[in-house]
């Protein structure tokens, strides 16, 4: 998993000024070496500023789809107009909460841990409407 | 001063800062209810400050307050990118994260992304 620097400054150190709690999932997720920050360089940066005038979208959602892009790997985003943008840069994009399916469906989470993963995001503040929550849950146990 | 035979209003002018760091003060001249007035008094005394001072501050906090609003009217009606809406906003991107979570917008999953992500899912090895 990578995110660009912007992203990690924004989420990481901007929690730490704003003096939030649960930013130690990142900072663990990158020292155990997971996730990955990816500096862009000036040239990518240029391009990525680029995309995100062409988008109306600010630098950093524009480093997210340059990044995807460029790894070839799929946007994880709970952003309705970041999905939209992405898909229509033929960007794959996935919410965190298929991430969660994904993981169950691959293994690498049983569906207990799978069920324990949705809790969580709800519990951080993820609000899902809840015959969409029910169907994500019989979706999980019928994987 | 009679406005419509009911609403009393004062005519009042004061200068307004677009933004704090923004030195140039141009000038507003509006007239006002005679309720809104005395609050601004009542306000200025109990601040102890000029009543142009208490008319930027209280501007500037209105202003915070609708372009907070207005980002989450965004972000409802699916108009933009949280990061968007937190620039709209004036404020960090965690910020309007939490101000999202707290006025309880749901995320707009709905079941026919579901049904795409699960087809989606079918295709992954």
């Amino acid at each position: 998993m990578a995110i660009p620097a912007s992203v990690y400054r924004e989420t990481v150190e901007d929690a730490k000024i704003l003096r939030k709690v649960g930013i130690s999932a990142i900072e663990d997720a990158v020292a155990e070496g997971w996730m990955e920050i990816v500096q862009l360089t000036v040239s990518e940066r240029e391009i990525a500023k680029k995309l995100a005038e062409s988008e109306s979208i600010q630098i950093e959602d524009a480093e997210v789809l340059f990044l995807a892009r460029k790894l070839s790997a799929k946007l994880i985003t709970n952003d309705r107009w970041l999905v939209r943008i992405s898909r229509s840069l033929n960007i794959e994009a996935i919410w965190t909460t298929t991430l969660i399916l994904l993981a169950v469906r691959k293994k690498i989470l049983n569906k207990d841990e799978g069920r324990e993963a949705l809790r969580s995001l709800l519990l951080a503040g993820l609000h899902i409407r809840s015959n969409v929550y029910d169907r994500i849950i019989t979706t999980l146990q019928e994987l | 001063m009679e406005v419509d035979g009911t609403t009393r209003a004062t005519f009042i002018a004061f200068r307004v800062a677009a933004f704090v760091s923004v030195r140039r003060l141009e000038t507003i001249t509006t007239r006002v209810p005679d309720e809104i007035y005395r609050d601004i008094k009542r306000i200025e005394e109990e601040e102890k400050a000029e009543r142009a001072e208490v008319i930027r501050r209280l501007l500037s906090d209105a202003i915070r307050r609708w372009k907070l609003k207005r980002a989450l009217e965004m972000l409802r009606e699916g108009k933009a990118t949280f990061r968007e809406a937190a620039k709209f906003a004036g404020i960090r991107y965690l910020e309007l994260l939490d101000a999202a979570e707290a006025a309880g917008i749901p995320i707009d999953y709905g079941l026919s992304d579901l049904a795409l992500d699960l087809e989606a899912l079918k295709k992954e090895r």
